[in-house]
C-alpha cells in the first residue's frame, strides 16, 4: 500500500510541480505584459522589445499608435480608457469577447454598467484612487453578459497623454481561477492523501522547522507544526539529530530513502524529498513510515528461519527440500555429508540423481506428491565418492498459503546400521535354530521317559492324597478340639471334615443311650443325609435294629463294617433307605471311654467296600481322637465350670476382702506377706510389689519396729494368736497412725500351717482419745483437788461414788479411796443417806442443776451449812449416768448472815422504835393532858381521882420507858458531852425487869467522873450489849456491877459479872463479828458492834474473865478538851 | 397559843391553859399560827417542833423575829429535834425544848415562869 502511495505522491508531485511551473510561467508572463502596457501607457518605451523562441526581436513604436492599437487588439487582456467620469471612451475587442458584450454598448457607456453588483463598491473606490492620479488594480467582478459574473483582475491608471483619461485594463481571471481551483483541489487532494496516510508527512525547512505536518505526525507528536523537527523527536534536544540523515537531501538535492533507528527501539523508513517551494525557498517533504513492527517481525521470522535453520542443520539425517520440478532446493549439512557435494552444488540438481535406483526415486518422489506424503521409503544413496547408503525416505510435500504445492521436503535415514543388526540377527537366529533341533529331539527322549515317571507317580499321589486327606480329617478334626467352644460343634465339625476330605457319602456320630430301647441317638452328621437319620433308628441292642454294624460296633467294641449295603443280610433293616441314597457300605466305629463305647462314628461310601484297610485304621484312629475329644471337652467344660466358680468365689473374697474397712493381710507359713487388700495398698501407698515378703514392715514407725518384729517372729514361730498395738505410716499424709493388728495362723484338715490371715485396724484416734480421756480425767481431777474451798463429788445412778475431792477428804475425814464404790448409805446414817439421796434424785429426774442448801456432819463434829450445786452428768446419749455436786461451806455465811438479818431487824427495830416513840409520845400527851384536865375537875369525885393518879404514875412509866427507848436509838451522830452515870442508869432501868427475874443484883460504883465526848446512844448501845451479855452469861442469884472511875483524864468504865467466863480458846475471837457462842439465838454481832463503837469513840476495851467466875468489861475512854 | 398538828394535844393543852386561868389560842400548822400570830400577838406560844409546813423552830425563829416580845415554849415527841435545835443554836437561837408527854404540871410552871420574866 505504501508503494502505491507513494507512486501516487511522486504523480502528484510532479503534476503540482508541472502547475506550479506553468503558474510561474504565466505570472512571469502576466507580469510581463504588465510592464509592457506600463511601458506603453506611461510612454516611457520607445520600443518594446519582445523574444521569442527564435531570440529577441525588436519592435519599434514608430507607429506607436497603431502599433500600440495592434497591441492593444492583440492583448489578451481587455482594456479600456475611461474619462474621467467613467465613460468608456475607448475599448479593445478583447474587453468586448470578454465580458459578451458588443464594443458599441460598451463604448461610451459608464463603466460601471460592466462591473457586477457586488463589486461596485469596490470599484467605485478604485476608480476614485485612479482618479487622483494612483496606479491601483484589484480583483473584482465584472459582468459578463447582463447576469453572469466574469472575475477579473482590473488595473486602472491615469493615462499621461490625455489629462483626465484612465486607461483600464481587465484581465480575465477565469482560467487562472480555474486553475487556482484545480490547483486548490490537487492542493486538497494532496492534503488530504497526506493527512490520511499511514505515516508521518511532514515538511521542514532548511532551518529544522516543521512548516506542515500531517495528521499521522500531529498525532505521533501531538502538535502541528512549529517547532523544530528535532524537538517533536527528542523533546531537550537543543541541536539536530547526529544520525539524521534528512537534511543531507537539501545538499544532493535528490530524494532519499533510509531507516532511522531510535533509542527506543522503533524503526522509521523515512524518506526524504527536496524541491523548491513556490517562494523559491527550499523545502524538505518528509514522509516517515513506522517499520518497528515490520522490522520487529522480519526479526522474529529472520530468527525462526535461523532457528529452523539450525534444527535442519542439526538433524543427522540428509534433509532435502525438492521443487516440483525435482530439483533440490535447499539441503542440510547432512545431505552435504552424505552424498558428498557441497550444498550449493546440490541445490538445482536433480534429487534423483543421488541413488543408485534414480527411478525408484523419482517414482517415490511422484508418490509423495500423489499421496502428500510417504513413508520408509527404501533408497541407496550414492555418495560422491562411491559409497553406498542404504536409507528410508520419510518425505511429504508442503504448500504454500493457497494451497498449492511448492514442493517437497523429504529425509532420510541411514539404515545401514539397522540392516547389519538385522543380518547378524539373522544369522543367529538360524544358529538358534539349529540348536533348539538338535535340542527338542533330546527333550523328546526325555519327556517320553518323564511320561512314563508321571504316569507311577501319579498312581501313588493318589493313593497318597486319599491318605492325606484321612490323615488331615484326623489333624483337623484334632484341631478343630482346639478351637470349638462346645461339644456339638466339635461333633459337626468333625463330621463335617472327614466327609470333605473323604468325599464319603455321609457320616453321623451318635451315643449310645442307655434307656429301655438302648437307642442309638445320632448327635451330629455331615454329607448327603436327606432325613436318613430321622426315618431310621438303630440300636444297639440284640433286636434287629441292633444287629447293625452301628449296634455291633458298640457291643463289641471294635469297627464293623458292611462291605455292600446291598446285600448284606445285617443292613436290611435300613436297605431301603440307604440304597435310595446312594449308600453302598458303610464303616462303624465305636468311640471308646475307659474301655466302654459310648457312642459310635458310622461312616457311608457311594461304593461297595469302599473303605480301604489304611483308611479303616486311620478312621479307627479318628475315633479314638474323637472320644478323647468328646472327653475333653466335658473335662474342659467341667473345668471351666469349676474355674468360673473358683473365680466367682475368688471375686467375691476380693470384693469383700476389699469391702472391709480394715486392712487385711496375709502370709504364708514362714511369715512373708502373700497378699494384702485394696485397702492396705491405698492406706499404705506400697505396691504389691512393695508389700510383698518384708515389705510391708517398710511402713512401721521406727520406734515400734523392734517390738514388732520381736512380736512377729516369735508368734510365726509358736503359732500364737498374734496381737499387737503399733504404729503404720498413712501415705496420704505420711502420718503415722496407730493400728490395732491381729492375725492367726491357718492351718489345713493335717495341721499343716497354710499360712498367717489377719486385720489392721486403726485405733489412732481411738487411742488418741484414750490418752486424751486420760489426760482430761487427770486435768479433771486436778481442778477438782484444786478447788480448795469446795468439796466435789460425783455419784453414779446407783449413788455410789465414783470420784471426790481433796477437800471432800478433809471435810468428811474419808479417803477417797475409801469412799470409791460406796453409798452414802454404807458411811453415813439412814437418815443423812435418804436426805442426800433425796437431793440426788431430784437432781436426777429434773435432768438439771440444782442448787440446795444441804446441811453436814463434818469431821469437826458439827453441823455446817453447805451450798451444793449438783447436776446431772451425761453421756454420749445425753442420758444421765451421774451426779457430780460442788459443795461450798456456807455455814460462817449463813450465821453471818442470820446475823446480819438480825442486826438488820435490830437496827430497824431500832428506826422503828423511834418512830414508835415519837408516835407513843403525842397520844401520851394526850392522855396526860386529858387525865391532868380530869383530875382537876373539881366534879370528879376523890375515889376517881384516886384512879386517875394511879393512871397518871402508870404513865410516868411510859413516859420514862419511852424516853428511855427514844433516848436510846436516837439518831444523833455527832458527839457531844454525856455522863455515863446516866447511860448506866437508863439501861439498867431498861433491864430492869429481867434482872429481877433473875434475881440479879446491881451494884454501882460510879463517881462523877466528869463527862466523856460521845454520841449518848451508841454509848447505851454498848452498855445494853455488855449488859445483856452478861445477862445471858450470870447465873441465877449472879451479881452485877458496873464501877466508873478516872486516871490520867481518862475514864474507865467497868462491867463485871458472875458468869460463866469466857473460855481461853474463844478469847480471841470474841470481838469477831458473827461469832457467837449463843447457838440459837446469838447474832455474834453484839461483841463486834461494841468493839466498832469504842474503836470509833477512840476508846480501847478490854475483857478479862475466868472461866465459872465471872467476866469483867473494861473501856476506856480518852481524855476530854474541856472546851466549853 | 398552842401550835400542834395533833388536834386533841393542842386542844386539851389548851384546854389546861383556859382552866389555869390563861387566855388561850390554838392553831394546827405554823401558817395558821403565824396569821392567828399577827391577829393576836399573843405573849407566848407553845408549839410542837415535827410539823407539816413550817416546822415548830422556823415558826419560832419567825415568830422571834417578826415579835420579838412574844415568848416561844416548843415541845416535841421526837428525838431529831435535838438535832434541829442544835443548828438552831448554831445560828444563834436558843430555844427550849421540851420532851413529850409533858406532865401537864411541869407545862404549867414552865409557862408562868416564862410569862413571869416578861
Amino acid at each position: 500500500m505504501a508503494g502505491q502511495t507513494l507512486t501516487s505522491i511522486d504523480a502528484l508531485m510532479r503534476e503540482v510541480e508541472k502547475l506550479r511551473a506553468r503558474l510561474a510561467e504565466a505570472e512571469n508572463k502576466l507580469a510581463e505584459s504588465q510592464q509592457v502596457i506600463d511601458a506603453i501607457r506611461s510612454g516611457e518605451v520607445d520600443a518594446v522589445v519582445v523574444s521569442g523562441p527564435e531570440g529577441e526581436q525588436v519592435f519599434t513604436l514608430k507607429d506607436a499608435e497603431y502599433a500600440y492599437r495592434s497591441l492593444v487588439e492583440a492583448m489578451n487582456e481587455g482594456a479600456a480608457t475611461l474619462d474621467a467620469k467613467g465613460t468608456v471612451l475607448y475599448c479593445n475587442q478583447r474587453l468586448s469577447d470578454l465580458l459578451g458584450t458588443p464594443i458599441e454598448q460598451i463604448i461610451g457607456g459608464h463603466v460601471t454598467k460592466l462591473v457586477a453588483a457586488e463589486a461596485m463598491h469596490d470599484f467605485e473606490a478604485l476608480f476614485a484612487r485612479a482618479v487622483s492620479g494612483e496606479a491601483c488594480n484589484t480583483e473584482l467582478d465584472f459582468l459578463y453578459g447582463q447576469d453572469n459574473k466574469l472575475p477579473v483582475y482590473v488595473s486602472l491608471r491615469a493615462m499621461h497623454s490625455e489629462a483626465g483619461a484612465l486607461c483600464l485594463v481587465v484581465n480575465d481571471l477565469t482560467e487562472r481561477n480555474k486553475r487556482d481551483r484545480i490547483i486548490a483541489n490537487e492542493r486538497q487532494r494532496l492534503f488530504d492523501v497526506l493527512e490520511t496516510v499511514p505515516a508521518m508527512v511532514c515538511l521542514l525547512t532548511p532551518d529544522y522547522h516543521v512548516a506542515f505536518a500531517n495528521r499521522g505526525f500531529r498525532e505521533y507528536f501531538g502538535e502541528s507544526h512549529g517547532r523544530r523537527c528535532y524537538e517533536y523527536c527528542y523533546g531537550e534536544r537543543t541541536k539536530p539529530c547526529e544520525f539524521c540523515e534528512t537534511y543531507e537531501v537539501l545538499k544532493t538535492g535528490k530524494p532519499h530513502h533510509w531507516e532511522m533507528a531510535n533509542p527506543d527501539g522503533s524503526v522509521f523508513s523515512v524518506y526524504d524529498f527536496p524541491f523548491i517551494d513556490v517562494d523559491g525557498s527550499p523545502l524538505i517533504l518528509e514522509m516517515d513510515v513506522d517499520i518497528t513492527a515490520h522490522r520487529r517481525a522480519e526479526e522474529s521470522l529472520r530468527r525462526a528461519n535461523a532457528y529452523n535453520r539450525s534444527l535442519l542443520e542439526a538433524s543427522l539425517d540428509p534433509l532435502v527440500t525438492i521443487g516440483p520440478d525435482g530439483k533440490i532446493t535447499d539441503v542440510n549439512a547432512a545431505t552435504e555429508g552424505a552424498t558428498g557435494y557441497t550444498r550449493s552444488a546440490l541445490i538445482g540438481t536433480d534429487f534423483c540423481d543421488f541413488f543408485t535406483e534414480p527411478d525408484k526415486a523419482r517414482a517415490g518422489y511422484q508418490q509423495v506428491f500423489l499421496k502428500g506424503f510417504v513413508r520408509d521409503y527404501p533408497l541407496e544413496l550414492r555418495h560422491r565418492r562411491g559409497h553406498l547408503t542404504p536409507v528410508l525416505y520419510n518425505a511429504s510435500v508442503y504448500c504454500d498459503e493457497s494451497g498449492n504445492v511448492v514442493g517437497v521436503f523429504a529425509a532420510a535415514r541411514d539404515i545401514t546400521e539397522r540392516r547389519r543388526a538385522e543380518a547378524e540377527l539373522a544369522k543367529h537366529r538360524e544358529k538358534l535354530e539349529e540348536l533348539v533341533k538338535e535340542r527338542t529331539s533330546q527333550l523328546d527322549d526325555a519327556n517320553a521317559q518323564l511320561r512314563a515317571d508321571i504316569e507311577e507317580r501319579k498312581r501313588w499321589e493318589k493313593q497318597l492324597q486319599r491318605l492325606n486327606r484321612t490323615l488331615k480329617a484326623k489333624s483337623d478334626s484334632s484341631q478343630a478340639l482346639l478351637h470349638v467352644s462346645d461339644e456339638s460343634s466339635y461333633l459337626q465339625e468333625v463330621c463335617r471334615i472327614v466327609t470333605q476330605y473323604c468325599g464319603h457319602a455321609l457320616m453321623w456320630i451318635g451315643f449310645a443311650e442307655n434307656d429301655k430301647n438302648k437307642t442309638v441317638r445320632p448327635v451330629a452328621s455331615a454329607g448327603f443325609e436327606d432325613g436318613y437319620l430321622e426315618i431310621t433308628n438303630m440300636t444297639w441292642d440284640d433286636s434287629a435294629n441292633g444287629r447293625g454294624p452301628t449296634g455291633t460296633a458298640i457291643r463289641t467294641g471294635k469297627p464293623a463294617m458292611c462291605r455292600n449295603i446291598l446285600t448284606d443280610p445285617k443292613f436290611l433293616p435300613w436297605r431301603e433307605e440307604a440304597s435310595k441314597r446312594g449308600y453302598a457300605s458303610s464303616l462303624v466305629i465305636p468311640l471308646i471311654d475307659e474301655n466302654k463305647a459310648f457312642g459310635v462314628l458310622n461312616v457311608y461310601s457311594r461304593v461297595p467296600d469302599g473303605f480301604s484297610i489304611e483308611e479303616v485304621s486311620m478312621l479307627t484312629e479318628l475315633a479314638a481322637d474323637l472320644s478323647l475329644g468328646i472327653r475333653t471337652l466335658r473335662l474342659r467344660a467341667a473345668h471351666a465350670q469349676a474355674e468360673e466358680a473358683l473365680r466367682a468365689s475368688e471375686i467375691k473374697h476380693r470384693d469383700l476382702s476389699n469391702s472391709i474397712p480394715a486392712l487385711l493381710w496375709a502370709t504364708d507359713a514362714q511369715g512373708f506377706a502373700t497378699h494384702h487388700n485394696r485397702q492396705w495398698y491405698e492406706y499404705t501407698g506400697q505396691s504389691i510389689e512393695e508389700g510383698f515378703g518384708d515389705g510391708w514392715k517398710d511402713v512401721i514407725c521406727p520406734e515400734d519396729l523392734e517390738r514388732v518384729c520381736k512380736q512377729w517372729d516369735h508368734c510365726v514361730k509358736t503359732g500364737e494368736d498374734y496381737a499387737i498395738e503399733y504404729r503404720i505410716r498413712r501415705a496420704s499424709d505420711g502420718m503415722y497412725r496407730w493400728h490395732s493388728v491381729q492375725g492367726s495362723l491357718s492351718k489345713d484338715e493335717h495341721g499343716k500351717p497354710l499360712g498367717w490371715f489377719g486385720t489392721f485396724v486403726d485405733i489412732h484416734d481411738r487411742k488418741q482419745n484414750e490418752i486424751a480421756l486420760r489426760e482430761s480425767r487427770q486435768q479433771l481431777q486436778a481442778i477438782i483437788d484444786g478447788a480448795m474451798e469446795t468439796i466435789i463429788f460425783v455419784k453414779d445412778l446407783e449413788g455410789r461414788f465414783v470420784t471426790v475431792n481433796s477437800r471432800f477428804e478433809k471435810m468428811l475425814g474419808i479417803t477417797r479411796d475409801e469412799v470409791r464404790g460406796k453409798t452414802d448409805y454404807e458411811i453415813l446414817t439412814k437418815n443423812r443417806a435418804d436426805y442426800y439421796r433425796a437431793h440426788d434424785q431430784m437432781v436426777l429426774t429434773t435432768g438439771r442443776p440444782m442448787q440446795i442448801e444441804e446441811l453436814a456432819l463434818l469431821a469437826d463434829g458439827k453441823e455446817h451449812v453447805l451450798l451444793a450445786n449438783k447436776f446431772p452428768l451425761f453421756d454420749a446419749n445425753g442420758k444421765p449416768y451421774a451426779v457430780c455436786s460442788i459443795s461450798a461451806d456456807i455455814t460462817d455465811r449463813k450465821r453471818a448472815q442470820e446475823a446480819l438479818i438480825r442486826s438488820e431487824k435490830l437496827a430497824s427495830v431500832g428506826r422503828m422504835a423511834s418512830t414508835i416513840a415519837h408516835e407513843i409520845n403525842n397520844p401520851l400527851e394526850t392522855i396526860g393532858n386529858v387525865i391532868y384536865l380530869v383530875s382537876t375537875n373539881p366534879d370528879v369525885p376523890s375515889s376517881v381521882k384516886g384512879y386517875l393518879d394511879i393512871a397518871v404514875q402508870e404513865l410516868e412509866r411510859v413516859t420514862h420507858i419511852s424516853r428511855q427507848t427514844l433516848a436510846f436509838h436516837r439518831g444523833t451522830s455527832t458527839p457531844t458531852l454525856m455522863d455515863l452515870r446516866e447511860s448506866i442508869d437508863s439501861i439498867t432501868e431498861i433491864f430492869a425487869g429481867r434482872l429481877e427475874s433473875r434475881r440479879i443484883t446491881v451494884r454501882k460504883r460510879c463517881p462523877d467522873v466528869g463527862m466523856i465526848r460521845a454520841i449518848a446512844c451508841e454509848i447505851q448501845q454498848v452498855i445494853s450489849n455488855l449488859l445483856s451479855n452478861s445477862l445471858d452469861a450470870t447465873p441465877e442469884n449472879g451479881r452485877i456491877e458496873f464501877h466508873l472511875s478516872r486516871t490520867n483524864g481518862k475514864i474507865r468504865f467497868t462491867i463485871a459479872d458472875t458468869g460463866s467466863g469466857i473460855p481461853k480458846e474463844q478469847m480471841a475471837n470474841i470481838f469477831e463479828p458473827f461469832f457467837t457462842t449463843k447457838e440459837l439465838h446469838g447474832t455474834g454481832l453484839g461483841l463486834w458492834v461494841i468493839k466498832q463503837i469504842v474503836d470509833k469513840h477512840g476508846a480501847t476495851i478490854r475483857v478479862r474473865s475466868k472461866m465459872s467466875s465471872g467476866t469483867v468489861f473494861s473501856i476506856v475512854f480518852p481524855a476530854v478538851e474541856v472546851t466549853e | 397559843m398552842v401550835v400542834d398538828d395533833e388536834r386533841r394535844i393542842a386542844d386539851t393543852l389548851a384546854a389546861i391553859f383556859q382552866q389555869a386561868g390563861y387566855a388561850a389560842r390554838v392553831a394546827y400548822n405554823g401558817e395558821e399560827a403565824l396569821s392567828c400570830i399577827a391577829e393576836t400577838e399573843p405573849s407566848l406560844v407553845v408549839s410542837d417542833v415535827v410539823m407539816p409546813g413550817i416546822n415548830g423552830i422556823e415558826l419560832a425563829k419567825t415568830i422571834q423575829a417578826s415579835h420579838p416580845k412574844c415568848q416561844v415554849l416548843l415541845f416535841s415527841g421526837n428525838a431529831d429535834t435535838q438535832d434541829l435545835l442544835n443548828t438552831a443554836k448554831q445560828q444563834g437561837h436558843v430555844f427550849e425544848v421540851l420532851a413529850k408527854p409533858v406532865p401537864p404540871p411541869l407545862m404549867l410552871a414552865k409557862v408562868a415562869f416564862l410569862l413571869s420574866s416578861l
